[in-house]
Parts: C-alpha cells; sequence; structure tokens
C-alpha cells in the first residue's frame, strides 16, 4: 500500500502546465509565425516601396502594355512584325521552346554517345570522349556561345547577294533549307479527320466482335489506317465543308466588341465577372475541403481518430487559410482574374473559330524554298527553314555545354549499374553489347533520369543567354519592352511565370517518366 | 606561358603503360582488338584528325592577331586599373599568393605525385603539340603538305623536347609501378614556378605593351614591367610554401588556423576594399564616431554576451534576445521612413532618433552599421546559451564576437569611402580580377544562405519548411540571368530612402541569393545521407538543436557534400560571365567587348575568346581535381 | 479503481525492500500514435531506485518506444510519465533535466564517425555540463579504463570493433552522469564473440547500483542481474515479475509462447 502511496504523491504532484516561455510547443509555434509575419512584413514593406517609387516616376506597375504596340520588331521568330506586346513576348518565348526544345534532343543524343564512347574500351574513343568532357565543361557556356557565334561568322562563306531561291544555303548568316508549313486549310483538314473517328470506332467494333466470333486474322488495325487514309485524302480536297465551325466557335477578327463574337466565345463573354468569380471560390474550397476530409480519413483508425499532431493541424489549417487567400485574391486583390479567364476563354475560342471559315484557302499543308533578298535571308511571308547564325551559335553552344555533362551522367549511371549486374549478366552467357542493351540501360535508366531532368532544366533556362547573341527569346524582347516602356516589374513577372511554368513542365514530364519505369521494374 | 597552358589543355591524360607489354601489344588490344573496334578506331582517327585540324587552324589562321592578347594582358586581368598605382595590384597578387603558398605547406605537404605519372603527362603533352603540328601541315584529304610556318617550327621543337623530357626521364625513372617513386606536391610548385621565371627571363617571346592608345610590339624577352613582378610573385609562392613548411609544428594549433580561416575569409576583402580600392578615409570622422561605436558594439555587446553565456542563464538569453530582436526589427522598419497602409493611415518615424542620421552627420553608413549590429547581436544572444560554458570558453566566445564586430564596421567604413584610385570607369575592378573576386564571395556569402535554407528545409517545422521549399524551388526554376537583370534594375527601388546598393553591390546580392538555393539542395543532399540514430544520440545526450546541428550534423553533412559543393564552385565562377550581359566589365565583357573595339584590333573577338577560354578552362579543371583529391584524402583519414 | 487495477499490475512481482524504494520512472497509461498507428495503448509501469529492470517482447511490440518516449525522444500524447520527480512535458527546462539524467545505449552505437572516441565522450560534459576540457578528458580517460579501452581513445569509432564502439558509447553515456540508464538491444548488432564484453560492463554497472531499463534478449544477463521483467506485446504491458517467476511459471499464454520460441 505505501508503493501506491508515492506514486500516488509523484503522480499527483507535479501536473501542471509549463509557463509560455519555456513550453516547446508553444514556441515552436512562436518562432515560426514569427518568422512567416517578418517574411510576409519584409516583402510587404519592400514592395510597397517600390511600388511607391514606382509610382512617384509615373510608372505603376500594370499590365496593360501588353495590349499596347509592340514598338519593337524580334530578330526573328514566328512572327517579325508582332502586333502587340504580348505578342512579341509571345514569339520570344515561342523562339526559347523552340530552343530548348531542340537543344534538349540533340544533346541527349551527342550526350548519350559521349558517354557511351567514354566507357568503350577503344583506347581512342575513350580518350577523344573523355577530352571532349573535360574540356566542353570547365569552360563557361556564355563563352563557349560567343566562340561559336564569332567562329561561324568570321569562317563561313558570305551569303551571296541578289533575289533566289536555292535548295540548300550555307552562309555567314545562316543555313536555310526547304520547309514546310500549314497552310489556311490545316485545322479543317484536321477536323476533316477527325469525323473519321465515328466510322474507326464502328469498323473496330465490328472487327473486333467478328475476330471473337469466327477467330482468324483481326482487321482492326488495318481498318483504322484505311479508313484514315480516306478520310486524310478526301479531306485534302473537301475541307471547307468543314468551314460551318467557324459560326460555332465564334471570332475574334469580324467582331467589333466583345460581346458580337456571337459562337462559344460569345457565349463565354457573356459570363458575368461575379459569377466567375464564385465558381472560383467554390473549386477553392472544395479543394480545401476535399483534402481535409481525406486527411480525416487517412487517419482514422479502428479505434476512433488517432491523436493529430501539431503538423497534422497545422496542414489543415493552411489549407483553409490558403482558400480564403485565394478567395480574398478572386474578390480584393486581384478582381481582373476573373474577367481575364474570362476573356482568354472567349479569345480561346474565338482564335480557334477563325482557322475556319469560308473565306480561308483550303490548301492544309503547303512547302517553301530558301529565299534571300536583299543579301539576306527574307524576313516576310514563308521562305525556307532558316537556322540563322545566332540561333544556330546558341544551339550548338548550349548542346556541346549540356552534352558534356550528359554525357557524365550517362556513364555514371551505368557504371552504378554495372558493378554487380555485369557480371551476372555475364554469368548468364549474355555478350557485352547484349548485356548493355538488355540489363544495364534499362535499369541505369532509372539511375540517369533524376540529373537528366535537371540538365533540361538547366538547358531550358540557359537559352536565355540568347540575349548575348541577340537572338529574339522572350528575356530578350522583355528586355527590350522595358527599357522602352519602363514597366522592368511587370516584364519581371511574366520571365518567372513563364520559366517557372517551363522548369514545373519538365519536372512533371520526368517523374512522370521516372514513375512509369519504377512501375516496370516490379 | 599561357601557350603552354592551352596546349596542355589540349593533351589527353597519357595512355596507361602497362611495362610488360609492348607497344605492338598494346595497340592491338585496345585499339584492334575487334573488327567493331578497328572500325571506331578508324572512324574517331578521322574525326579527331578533322577537328584537331581546323582547330589548329583557328588559331594559326593569319587573320588571327595574337598581339591583342598579349598587349592587352593588364587591360584583361585588372582592366584600367591605373599603372602608376600599379603597385596595389601586385601586392595584393603577392599577398594572396604568399598565403596560398603558406596553407599549402601547412596543409598539403604530405601530398606526394608520382613522378612517373608527371613525366608521363610531360610526354603526353609533348607529343600532343607534336601531333598538332603535323595535323596542321599534313593536308590528309588534299594529299599536300603545307612547310611549316614559324610557331609550327615552334610547336615541332617544343613538343619534341617535351617530349623527349617525359618519356626519356620516365625510361630513366624506370618502368616500375606509379606509386613508387613520387615527389613532394613542393617540388611540383617550385618546378613550375621556376619554369615560369625562366621563360619570362630567357625566352624571346616578344615584347607587348599598350601605352595610352599606342600599341608596342617588338621581338625581344617579355617586358620588364611584367617578368620583374612575377619573379618577385614567384617568389613569394615559393616562399609562402616554405614557411608554410616550417610552421608545420603549430599547424594543429588553434590559433593557427583560425588565422588562415580568418585570412581566407576576410583576407581577400581587406585587399580588394582597402588595398586595391584605397579609400580616402575621414580620419577626424573615424575619431569621432566610427570608432567608438564599432567599439560600444564590441565592448557593450561582448559584455552582454558574456553575461548570457553564463550557465543557467538559457532563459534569460531567449528573452534578451528576443527583445533584442523586436528592437533590431523596429530600427529596420524605421529606416524605411513614412510607410503608407492602406486603410491604416501613415506611419511616421520622424519621432525616432535613428530613423534618419543625426544632425550633423553625413552618411547613412553608420546608421547601417547599426542595424546590422543590432540584428546581428540579436541573433548572436538567442544562441549564447549553446556556447555558454566555463569561463575560457565564455571569453573565447566574446572574443570572437568583438573580433567580428571590429572588423565588420572596418570594413563597411572601408566600402562606403570614396575611393582615390583614379580609373576611367565607376568600378575600380574588372576583368579578371573582378571575376575571381565576385566568383570567390558569392561562394562565400551563398554559404550560410544555402545552410539556413537547407536546414529550413529539413526541419520539422512546417512553416520553415513551405517558406525555405519555395525560396529554393522558386529561384531554381529561374535563369541567373533574369535575376541578375532584377537586381541590376529594379532592386534599388525596393530599397528605402537612404539605402543604396552599387551596380556591383547589386549584381553580388543577387547572385548571392541565387547561389545559397543552389547551395541548399546540395547541402540538403548531405543532411539527408545522416543516419536518424545521429540525431537521436545528440539528444539522448542533451545537446541543444544549436549544438546538435553546429557539432555533429553540419560537420559530418558538409564532408559528404564537399564534391557538390565544389561542383557548384566551379559553376558559380563559371557563371560569374554572365556579369558581361548585365554591363559589368568582367573577364569575358574585356576580352569580348573593350579589346575587340580598340583600333589596332577591330574585330578580334576570337584570340581574346581563345585565351579567356583557356584560363577559365585552367581553373575550373584545377578545382575538380583539387576535389577528386581533397575527395580521397578526407575519405581515408576518418572514416 | 481502474486506477489500482494499474497499479497492481505495475507494481507485480516486488520484493517489500525494492517496494520500499524511491520511484525513479513512473509511467501512467502512456500512449503513443505514429500517425494512424498505435504502438503504446496505455502503458503503466514504475521503476525503482537501483533497480534493474529487463523489457522483453516480440519485435514491434513498442519496447523501443516505452523507452524512447522515457528520454523523450519521442513525445508521448496521452498519460503521465514522470522521471526523478520531473514530469515529461513540453517543459524545456524539463527535457534539458531529463536529458542530462538520463542516459542512453542504442541498438547501432550512434557514435559521432567525425570524432575521435575522447571527443565523443567529452563532448557533452563540455556543452551541456559546462565543464572544463581538461578535467572531462580525464573524466573520460577514467570511463574509458572502466570499459576496458583506454588505448583507444584518440582512434575514429570506424576504426573499432562492434564490441569496443559499444563500450565507448557505454562510456560516452556515463560521462554524463546520469542516474538512470536505459538499453535499447545494446548487443544485437554485435557479433556472438563481442557481446559478452558489452554485458559485463553492463553486470558491473547493475552492480554498483545504476537504475537500468534494458531491452534485451540476453536471457542469462535477464536472469542474473534483472530485478523485475516486464514482457510487452503490442504496445501493452502484459506480464510483470520476478526473474524467478518469469521463467519457471509465467501466468499468462502469451509470455509462454513467447519464452518457448526464444529459450
Ligand atoms: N518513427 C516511427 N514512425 C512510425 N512507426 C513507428 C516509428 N517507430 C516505431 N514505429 C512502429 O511502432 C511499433 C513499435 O516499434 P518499436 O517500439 O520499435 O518496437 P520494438 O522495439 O519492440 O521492436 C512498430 O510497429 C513500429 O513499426
Ligand atoms: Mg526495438
Amino acid at each position: 500500500m505505501a508503493v501506491i502511496d508515492t506514486t500516488q504523491s509523484v503522480l499527483a504532484s507535479s501536473q501542471q502546465r509549463p509557463p509560455i516561455w519555456r513550453n516547446s510547443g508553444v514556441l515552436k509555434w512562436v518562432a515560426q509565425i514569427v518568422v512567416l509575419l517578418l517574411v510576409l512584413g519584409a516583402f510587404w514593406f519592400l514592395g510597397s516601396t517600390a511600388i511607391d517609387g514606382l509610382a512617384a516616376k509615373n510608372l505603376t506597375p500594370s499590365y496593360e502594355f501588353i495590349d499596347g504596340p509592340a514598338n519593337i520588331q524580334p530578330s526573328e521568330g514566328i512572327d517579325t512584325a508582332p502586333s502587340s506586346a504580348g505578342r512579341l513576348l509571345w514569339v520570344g518565348m515561342v523562339t526559347t521552346l523552340q530552343v530548348a526544345i531542340v537543344g534538349v534532343i540533340l544533346s541527349t543524343i551527342l550526350g548519350v554517345l559521349v558517354g557511351l564512347a567514354r566507357l568503350s574500351n577503344n583506347w581512342l574513343a575513350n580518350r577523344a570522349a573523355s577530352f571532349f568532357i573535360e574540356t566542353l565543361r570547365n569552360i563557361p557556356v556564355l563563352v563557349q556561345i560567343f566562340l561559336w557565334f564569332y567562329v561561324m561568322s568570321n569562317t563561313l562563306p558570305d551569303l551571296e547577294a541578289g533575289e533566289g531561291r536555292r535548295f540548300f544555303i550555307l552562309s555567314q548568316k545562316g543555313v536555310s533549307i526547304p520547309r514546310i508549313f500549314y497552310d489556311d486549310g490545316f485545322y479543317q483538314w484536321l477536323a476533316f479527320i477527325a469525323l473519321g473517328i465515328v466510322p474507326i470506332v464502328l469498323a473496330r467494333r465490328y472487327f473486333n466482335a467478328r475476330q471473337a466470333a469466327q477467330g482468324g486474322q483481326n482487321l482492326a488495325g488495318p481498318a483504322t489506317l484505311a479508313i484514315l487514309a480516306v478520310f486524310a485524302i478526301v479531306g485534302w480536297f473537301a475541307n471547307s465543308v468543314m468551314s460551318f465551325l467557324g459560326g460555332i466557335f465564334g471570332s475574334n477578327e469580324t467582331a467589333v466588341d466583345r460581346v458580337n463574337e456571337g459562337g462559344i466565345a460569345g457565349a463565354w463573354q457573356s459570363i458575368p465577372q461575379s459569377l466567375m468569380q464564385l465558381l472560383l471560390t467554390l473549386a477553392v474550397f472544395g479543394l480545401a475541403i476535399g483534402f481535409i476530409i481525406r486527411f480525416l480519413n487517412s487517419r482514422r483508425t479502428p479505434a476512433g481518430l488517432a491523436k493529430l499532431t501539431d503538423d497534422d493541424y497545422f496542414r489543415m489549417i493552411f489549407a483553409v487559410v490558403a482558400a480564403a487567400f485565394m478567395t480574398l485574391v478572386f474578390w480584393v486583390l486581384w478582381p481582373g482574374l476573373s474577367s481575364w479567364i474570362i476573356n482568354s476563354g472567349s479569345d480561346f475560342w474565338g482564335w480557334l473559330g477563325d482557322k475556319f471559315g469560308d473565306d480561308r484557302g483550303t490548301r492544309p499543308l503547303d512547302g517553301m524554298l530558301p529565299t534571300v533578298s536583299d543579301g539576306r535571308f527574307a524576313n516576310y511571308g514563308p521562305t525556307g527553314a532558316t537556322l540563322t547564325v545566332f540561333r544556330a551559335a546558341l544551339l550548338v553552344g548550349l548542346v556541346l555545354y549540356t552534352a558534356s555533362f550528359i554525357a557524365e551522367i550517362v556513364r555514371g549511371g551505368i557504371l552504378a549499374v554495372a558493378k554487380g549486374q555485369t557480371e551476372a549478366a555475364a554469368a548468364l552467357g549474355l555478350s557485352r553489347s547484349q548485356a548493355l542493351r538488355k540489363v544495364i540501360l534499362p535499369q541505369a535508366f532509372r539511375v540517369i533520369m533524376p540529373p537528366l531532368g535537371n540538365q533540361y532544366l538547366n538547358i531550358t533556362k540557359n537559352t536565355s543567354l540568347a540575349i548575348a547573341v541577340g537572338l529574339s527569346d522572350v528575356v530578350q524582347v522583355g528586355q527590350s519592352v522595358f527599357n522602352k516602356n519602363g514597366q522592368s516589374l511587370a516584364v519581371f513577372t511574366i520571365w518567372m511565370a513563364f520559366f517557372l511554368a517551363c522548369s514545373l513542365t519538365i519536372s512533371v514530364i520526368v517523374n512522370f517518366i521516372n514513375g512509369r519505369l519504377e512501375i516496370v521494374e516490379r | 606561358m599561357e601557350q603552354g597552358a592551352a596546349v596542355q589543355a589540349a593533351a589527353p591524360p597519357a595512355p596507361p603503360t602497362v611495362p610488360a607489354e609492348s607497344p605492338g601489344d598494346w595497340i592491338r588490344k585496345n585499339l584492334f582488338s575487334s573488327v567493331g573496334n578497328s572500325i571506331v578506331t578508324v572512324l574517331f582517327v578521322l574525326i579527331g584528325y578533322a577537328a584537331l585540324r581546323w582547330l589548329v587552324g583557328l588559331v594559326l589562321d593569319e587573320e588571327r592577331n595574337w598581339a591583342a592578347v598579349w598587349t592587352n594582358m593588364r587591360l584583361l586581368f585588372s582592366y584600367t586599373y591605373p599603372a602608376d598605382q600599379y603597385i596595389r595590384i601586385w601586392v595584393s597578387l603577392g599577398l594572396t599568393l604568399l598565403m596560398v603558398g603558406l596553407t599549402l605547406g601547412a596543409f598539403a605537404s604530405q601530398v606526394r605525385l608520382s613522378l612517373g605519372g608527371l613525366l608521363t603527362r610531360i610526354g603526353a603533352a609533348g607529343l600532343a603539340l607534336l601531333v598538332l603540328a603535323i595535323v596542321h601541315m599534313v593536308d590528309l584529304f588534299g594529299l599536300t603538305f603545307h612547310s611549316p610556318e614559324r610557331p609550327v617550327v615552334v610547336m615541332l621543337v617544343v613538343g619534341a623536347i617535351l617530349a623527349a623530357i617525359g618519356f626519356g626521364g620516365r625510361q630513366a625513372v624506370g618502368a616500375g609501378s606509379d606509386d613508387e617513386r613520387t615527389v613532394p606536391l613542393f617540388a611540383v610548385v617550385a618546378g613550375g614556378a621556376l619554369a615560369f621565371v625562366l621563360f619570362l627571363w630567357l625566352v624571346p617571346f616578344g615584347r607587348y605593351e599598350a601605352i595610352g592608345g599606342d600599341v608596342i610590339a617588338e621581338p625581344g624577352t617579355v617586358n620588364f614591367t611584367t617578368k620583374f613582378p612575377w619573379t618577385i610573385m614567384m617568389a613569394l609562392l615559393v616562399g609562402g610554401y616554405l614557411a608554410g613548411l616550417a610552421a608545420r609544428a603549430i599547424t594543429g594549433s588553434t590559433a593557427f588556423r583560425l588565422f588562415l580561416g580568418l585570412w581566407w575569409v576576410a583576407g581577400p576583402a581587406f585587399l580588394v576594399f582597402l588595398v586595391l580600392r584605397d579609400p580616402e578615409f575621414d580620419w577626424a570622422h573615424i575619431w569621432s564616431t566610427d570608432l567608438p561605436m564599432a567599439l560600444g558594439f564590441a565592448i557593450g555587446g561582448g559584455a552582454l554576451l558574456y553575461f548570457l553565456s553564463a550557465p543557467g542563464r538559457g532563459e534569460v538569453a531567449r528573452i534578451a534576445g528576443a527583445v533584442l530582436l523586436l528592437y533590431a526589427a523596429f530600427n529596420w522598419l524605421a529606416a524605411f521612413g513614412d510607410l503608407n497602409l492602406p486603410g491604416l493611415g501613415t506611419i511616421n518615424w520622424q519621432w525616432y532618433p535613428f530613423a534618419s542620421p543625426p544632425a550633423g552627420v553625413e552618411g547613412t553608413s553608420m546608421l547601417q552599421k547599426a542595424r546590422i549590429s543590432f540584428l546581428l547581436l540579436a541573433l548572436v544572444a538567442l544562441i549564447a546559451p549553446n556556447f555558454a560554458g566555463e569561463l575560457r570558453t565564455r571569453l573565447r566566445f566574446v572574443g570572437a564576437w568583438a573580433g567580428f564586430m571590429l572588423l565588420m564596421h572596418w570594413l563597411i567604413t572601408g566600402i562606403n569611402t570614396p575611393s582615390t584610385v583614379q580609373v576611367v570607369q565607376p568600378p575600380f575592378l574588372g576583368g579578371f580580377a573582378l571575376t575571381l573576386v565576385i566568383a570567390y564571395y558569392v561562394m562565400l556569402a551563398s554559404f550560410p544562405v544555402g545552410m539556413m535554407m537547407a536546414l529550413a528545409r529539413t526541419s520539422k517545422m512546417p512553416i520553415f519548411r513551405v517558406l525555405a521549399t519555395g525560396y529554393i524551388e522558386f529561384v531554381r526554376g529561374v535563369p541567373l540571368i533574369t535575376v541578375l537583370f532584377f537586381f541590376a534594375n529594379i532592386v534599388n527601388l525596393f530599397l528605402p530612402n537612404g539605402m543604396e546598393l552599387s551596380d556591383l553591390g547589386a549584381i553580388f546580392l543577387g547572385y548571392t541569393l541565387f547561389s545559397g538555393a543552389y547551395m541548399a539542395e546540395n547541402i540538403r543532399g548531405g543532411l539527408q545521407s545522416i543516419r536518424r540514430g545521429q540525431f537521436e544520440a545528440s539528444d539522448a545526450l542533451g545537446l541543444t538543436t544549436v549544438q546538435r546541428t553546429a557539432f555533429i550534423v553540419m560537420p559530418q553533412a558538409l564532408r559528404v557534400s564537399i564534391p557538390n559543393l565544389v561542383g557548384q564552385a566551379i559553376a558559380t565562377f563559371k557563371e560569374t560571365s554572365l556579369i558581361a550581359i548585365i554591363g559589368g566589365f568582367d573577364f569575358l565583357r574585356v576580352a569580348n567587348q573593350s579589346v575587340p573595339s580598340q583600333p589596332g584590333f577591330l574585330g578580334q573577338n576570337l584570340p581574346a575568346l581563345l585565351f579567356i577560354s583557356v584560363i577559365y578552362w585552367i581553373i575550373s579543371y584545377a578545382m575538380s581535381r583539387g576535389s577528386r583529391s581533397l575527395e580521397t584524402r578526407l575519405g581515408v583519414g576518418t572514416r | 479503481m481502474s486506477q489500482d487495477a494499474s497499479m497492481s499490475i505495475a507494481d507485480a512481482g516486488m520484493s517489500a525492500e525494492l517496494a520500499a524504494r524511491d520511484d525513479v520512472i513512473v509511467c501512467d497509461g502512456v500512449k503513443k500514435w505514429f500517425g494512424d498507428f498505435q504502438a503504446l495503448r496505455g502503458v503503466d509501469v514504475t521503476v525503482k531506485d537501483r533497480e534493474v529492470m529487463v523489457v522483453l517482447g516480440p519485435s514491434g511490440s513498442g519496447k523501443s518506444t516505452l523507452i524512447r518516449c522515457i528520454n523523450r525522444l519521442e513525445a508521448h500524447q496521452e498519460g503521465r510519465i514522470i522521471v526523478d520527480g520531473i514530469e515529461l512535458t513540453n517543459d524545456l527546462r524539463n527535457i534539458d533535466k531529463i536529458r542530462s539524467e538520463v542516459g542512453m545505449v542504442f541498438q547501432q552505437f550512434n557514435l559521432f564517425p567525425h570524432l575521435t572516441v575522447l571527443d565523443n565522450i567529452t563532448l557533452a560534459p563540455i556543452w551541456v555540463r559546462k565543464k572544463a576540457r581538461s578535467e572531462a578528458e580525464k573524466r573520460a580517460m577514467e570511463l574509458l579504463e572502466r570499459v576496458g579501452i583506454p588505448e583507444q581513445a584518440e582512434k575514429y569509432p570506424g576504426q573499432l570493433s562492434g564490441g569496443q564502439q559499444q563500450r565507448v558509447a557505454i562510456a560516452r553515456s556515463l560521462a554524463m552522469e546520469p542516474k538512470i540508464m536505459l538499453f535499447d538491444e545494446p548487443t544485437s548488432a554485435l557479433d556472438p564473440e563481442m557481446i559478452s564484453e558489452v554485458l559485463d560492463v553492463m553486470k558491473d554497472l547493475a552492480r554498483e547500483g545504476m537504475t537500468m531499463v534494458c531491452v534485451t534478449h540476453e536471457m542469462g544477463f535477464a536472469r542474473e542481474v534483472a530485478d523485475r521483467i516486464v514482457f510487452m506485446e503490442s504496445g501493452d504491458i502484459v506480464e510483470v515479475g520476478t526473474p524467478e517467476h518469469f521463467f519457471t511459471n509465467p501466468t499468462e499464454d502469451r509470455t509462454k509462447l513467447f519464452l518457448s520460441q526464444i529459450l
């Protein structure tokens, strides 16, 4: 009994809450909230100083310049006489994306080849690859781009003067080859081919059923191809029957004021702003509540709800706060967002509608030879596909530099896998190349993928060095825009949004591929 | 020298010569072991021939005027630093080389290089020169043979000599295993320095100089104003090494390590801001204001920290730190002047004495120093209990604070004092010197940023994690050039009245914040490699979070991250070249713009660009090799 | 009423002499969740001064979780834990006190690989106990002497054998002069020939009167030095008793099953 007494007295004596300045649970959250407030406060103060300063210079940040005139011509791109500053930025973005995508493809091919050569047991190949890697990756990529630019413009032949069309032109100003491009009827043609889906589905169903019943060869595949071909051929000539779609989608060109666009575009336009705000609010709260319900469900045990920790509460509170904040954004901070969404929706349908119509030509595709006028590549009208020396220097510089990193990644990945697996493969009697193709490469791919994704990100970001050679990518045109109108803050946010979107896309793709690889593995 | 380096850049590492094999066997085994192998060999011979021939042709082409490089050496390396004050450059370089020597002598003296490997490398370099010369002379496709011009003859002769020394020496040393005969690092450093000096004094490289606008390019050995200082520089390097060797007895001592560490953190800043920049100090102001203020913070702050670091004052320190932190935050707020809070009216700070400089005091650097010092004091007070201990520990802690305060105040004063150096364009530093300084300090400054962010991102506290992750992923998602544009163009808009960043300061800040995000990811890799048991053992022993981080977690994490950190240092160094785009006269900008716009060298971009490529290459390559050997050394010693 | 019932389990198997001693560790209805998994389901146990308590149980039964809650490497969510009169709450002062009064030895040793053996041992005395370095080093050498490896002081942990590492880990904990030592399967990661050298050190400690809670599967050790043995399963204490009671006629079927598997 004495035992129980002492225990009871110990238990009774000390149940009390610690004072808050010693309470680790409280301090932890106080520290976090203080830091959060400091960060938000710093942003707030810095931001308001900047906006005041800009306003004093008559430069209150706004995005209105986007609809204003471009004032600047890009050196090259999908449109060399853009109608608005927004269009100009879009031209720059397309150029950036083009360089990035081509760069990714080429540097991957080259990098894998060099990486394999680096592993080759041929001494010369091995040393040459190692020389390639060690040289190129230790010189700044910007220096390399400049080097290639001057090497090309100093050593390639002059672009012969005079007008003319040729099949292939290599010169100081760049390389040009014949090009195929979409013509007016392209979208109508696509829509016509899309009509073929109905017969294709019917045919597949029929042939699948027949094979199930009678056996024999399944003709579903060939039938699909045949139907597609028929629709493509007929559509080539008859695509103008699809022009009625223009009326359904609406149009941007014919609309005098936005409400008159008609079609789906007009319908979008007539959505009231407050309805859109309401829909957005409902959507974010739906997401937040869905998250909380799913979260609580995951914490539910047969014995009732599990004890929730600070972090668990944080997650739920965070979800609600984020939703509330977004609501504030929709209604107070940036009400324009809703009308922007409405306008863009309408613009999209109008844009699509403009691809159709009776007054358009009906040829889906066309081709063109390289054209020289006034001693330079023609800037206007369809001409050949030209790789200007600016773009070539950027591309070659980026590709070689990135390839040297990819080569090391490939080599490292293969070596990481090869250690144990080569022997296992050899024990199975596979030849060296069989082992490489069937056993090692598929596994190495998983090791290689994440750092490879990083390199893709790097090459995308490094396209911004286009400005060094005067190629009109998004950074270069952005810079010219803010040099003209002083809207540096607005342009800066556009850059950020663009590059963050690119980065996000790349990491989503890489993660997706990685996920697929892991499934295959299991 | 530079030419030699360029060629070495092109030299592939030597073939592994296994003694038992005859050359014929070796070739058969490594180049023609199978049909496929033979095809690869032939293919690579052709590709290699074409590539090398193109490269040599590019360098030796008559249109390349290499005098553009040789006459502009000073411009390239130190931009327009005035000739009559050039001694400052030499003093800075000399001190740096002396300390490099000292550090090497003290810490790398056991490093020995394989003699055989060294000789093989020399021989391979010679061989590469010969191959390049021959490739240039023989036109395989046209089946013609050029008679060699002068540079090619030089290449042939030098190549032959090097190959003879290398391979001959190799034979003489004996064809044993590479590990048997080694030479100390000192011999290599001293030999290299000697070879460089001999080259300067003996080889008729040509005398190049640009005086005013006139270009001098005449035969002879290198200019006296170049070769004489460089001889002294090399002597300092070797002398420093010897001193380091002599000091080996005390290298283990904390004081010596502290001295070296302090030098490598603060020394370069001292050279840049006080020696090179030669500020015109206003001594009256210094005695009356700056010095008392620095002493006040050093002594007053020191006393406070002494009090707070006594054992058992943890809670007092927490409260004192929190109060100080509030005060520091308030101080910064006041710096922004009137604040318009929508809906809340305007906050006016006029009543607060430290909102603007007191009457009669010029400049805002004083207020700036106070703001920074208070903030630091608050942070250090918060962590003071972690470094509490017996008297000696506390005194050391207080001493470190006082020393740091004095150093910081002195440096900020130096930076804010106008320079006396008469330069054409405002930044007194340009060319390679600028590149090097920016790269060095960005690496150094981004380190604490990265460490904080990595710790926050791996922390258990969700808000810290969210903030750090947001910062890191945001920065890593955008290109450096846009960040630099932002900082170069608009960051000053964000600063309150009276605070201003110079162009280079803004670039430095932007680059540091950018680099910090990458640093954070590298350090995070190291942090994640630490097993949970290490945290648990520290906790079980009663270490505080700060102590656990400083003594247990970080040392291990950093060791693991060394390869990545060096990789990032190399990237930082290379990417400094982006400064050229946003208007700084760095190495690249000088080579790509200043040199080719000189009347005598119009359009000579290629020689200068090729030259700087070689310099960039040497430094990056040396760093990556150095890190590899450091890794192996650290890996052996401790685990 | 329920309180009484739980006490009777917690204090079962105590001799009168043991029962008369002070309580050093009191666990009262301790519950602990990991996410939605409950690892401790209301544990009641009392450890007396200078008692050696051995905790047995199948893998995953919550033995480690229990002793990690006792020095707050894990925070329990319900119930109370009182160690040497100090209640484990969010109070930082209490946590600091507990940490320096309770030593812990881990299955994986968890020595600091970048510090020498000597630095491993002196780190906490210098920075937590605020001792002078010289004093801490002197004490460290005494402890190394006691665990039998004074000659290894300047080596790094990676250069020692497992048994030596575990003895250093014990010395490291003892350097903080703890009142209580917790052992979490200290010999499970060791090669058989090294187990006894660690057990010998532990037996010495027990003989000198250290209060110890040991999770271990060394039945010989349990039989020889334990005052009481606790058997846990699925986060609950199933049975408490003297070694004699435990190894000769355990009352619970689950205990019998476990013993039959392990012996
Ligand atoms: N940090 C943790 N997170 C989630 N589950 C854990 C954690 N630690 C332990 N557990 C779970 O708690 C249960 C008890 O673990 P433990 O106390 O280590 O068991 P024992 O030491 O008896 O083998 C196990 O089922 C284990 O999976
Ligand atoms: Mg366990």
